[in-house]
């Protein structure tokens, strides 16, 4: 078969719309990188697809965009810092709340750091490669001071959670099986959900586990746990009203519209 | 076809990867209208097609190290991810509806995911290019793209041979790429 004869079968169209097993996908793969001509006839009607998707435009709802990006782990991006000698920085802190050590912590960081840039600093002047060294070294110090202070600013944020919950529920294994728990803590006034989920086990790729609170006998999802679970102290869950119980199931990744009761893990009731 | 986004693809890529918080806020801008009408026209109900975007997005998140652009566009990868897990989704819940009589989940609202000819959100330029298509061809990529059917089981279970789903889609697609002004 000719390239233009390939072209013609409607064989790339239907690799376009993913309509093939994965040998003819891969045969296509392999036109494509041979012949040029066949990978800009694949790309055109992508393209065309492409354009079918953008005048079937339509805008989610705003409030998508927050609860999409919290369950996404982004970089910190932490600042490069040039210290000089003699140089002296002052740090604000988030808030009065932030507990003593991470002052201390971040405290001895800086002081090392201008230290250590000193001392590199005094000792050759004129070497802008040792400089670099000292600046990437700022920049590592650095980092792990925003660590210290993202995770003391987590650790007080789950103290006044856990003040603020009307109640405290702890979900139990749901099978002999099961060997993990976790807690719920459910701020009524405030319409709010969250969970300490520290003790559940790591999931294989591909699962996650999602919150479900029982209302008059029925399940409301309440969100998915997110993959980095371990990461915080506290993650905040979508808000129910009248729950009786909550419980956790392992579910495919992003969650699903209804409990999937075999694989219910842990599960706890509200005391009334 | 407009470029939608400020940045370049190679370079975008590269910024998802480093997991960049402005790229996200990028690539969200650009493409979730987009990914979300289609999501939109393969399942009608408006909660399942919010996690479906948000599942589409912390997979091209997590994922996006998979992305070959020797392959193809970034705005392709996407479509197609998120069209498949529109599919898993729209063959799970057929799975879940044949045994429901098991447990809590009788009471979570399933939706009716059924084979549909009609669109459950038309815009006006999408309407027009549709209709543009012949009968058979905007079923077949009704079926084929929308609905996540594979050609042979157009072919079985609408008593259509193969080689014509094939012509069909050709067609259907060339009538598409007309409208699209391609170079």
């Amino acid at each position: 078969m000719n390239t233009s004869e390939y072209i013609e079968s409607g064989i790339l169209e239907l690799y376009a719309i993913q309509g093939l097993t994965p040998a003819e996908m891969q045969e296509v793969e392999a036109m494509c990188a041979a012949h040029p001509e066949v990978r800009a006839e694949l790309d055109a009607i992508c393209a065309s697809l492409e354009g079918l998707a953008e005048v079937g435009k339509l805008n989610p709802p705003p409030a998508l965009k927050t609860r999409i990006s919290s369950q996404l782990t982004f970089a910190t991006e932490a600042p490069v810092h040039n210290i000089l000698p003699g140089e002296t920085r002052v740090v604000a802190m988030n808030s009065s709340m932030t507990p003593w050590y991470a002052v201390a912590a971040s405290t001895m960081l800086l002081i090392a750091s201008s230290g250590t840039a000193y001392h590199f600093y005094s000792k050759s002047q004129s070497s802008e490669q040792e400089l670099l060294a000292i600046q990437t070294k700022n920049s590592v110090l650095a980092d792990q001071y925003q660590n210290v202070q993202k995770a003391s600013f987590e650790i007080t944020e789950a103290m006044a959670i856990m003040e603020r919950a009307d109640a405290k529920v702890k979900l139990m294994p749901a099978k002999p099986e099961v060997t993990m728990s976790a807690m719920v803590y459910w701020d009524k006034a405030n319409n709010k959900t969250y969970i300490d989920p520290a003790s559940l086990a790591e999931l294989e790729e591909g699962s996650q586990y999602q919150l479900w609170a029982l209302v008059d006998g029925k399940p409301v999802d309440l969100g998915v746990i997110a993959v980095d679970f371990r990461n915080r102290p506290m993650y905040e869950m979508k808000g129910v009203e009248g729950a009786q119980a909550f419980a956790i199931t392992i579910e495919p990744m992003g969650g699903s519209a209804g409990p999937t009761m075999e694989k219910l893990v842990v599960l706890g009731k509200v005391a009334v | 076809m407009s470029t939608r986004i400020q940045i370049q693809e190679p370079e975008l890529v590269q910024q998802l990867q480093e997991r960049s918080a402005k790229a996200f806020d990028m690539l969200y801008d650009s493409y979730s209208a987009a990914l979300y009408g289609v999501i939109q026209r393969m399942v009608t109900d408006e909660e399942l097609a919010n996690d479906l975007l948000q599942e589409a997005f912390v997979k091209i998140w997590n994922n996006i190290s998979q992305y070959d652009s020797g392959k193809g566009r970034l705005f392709t990868w996407m479509i197609n991810l998120t069209r498949n897990l529109a599919i898993d989704k729209l063959r799970s819940r057929g799975h879940r509806n044949s045994q429901k009589n098991r447990s809590l989940d009788n009471a979570v609202n399933e939706v009716d995911s059924s084979l549909s000819t009609t669109f459950s959100v038309e815009s006006i330029g999408l309407k027009k290019l549709v209709d543009g298509l012949k009968e058979d061809q905007r079923f077949i990529i009704e079926l084929l793209y929308f609905k996540g059917y594979t050609q042979s089981e157009v072919a079985e279970e609408f008593d259509i041979p193969l080689g014509t789903v094939k012509t069909r889609v050709r067609m259907a697609v060339t009538e598409l790429r007309k409208h699209f002004d391609l170079k």
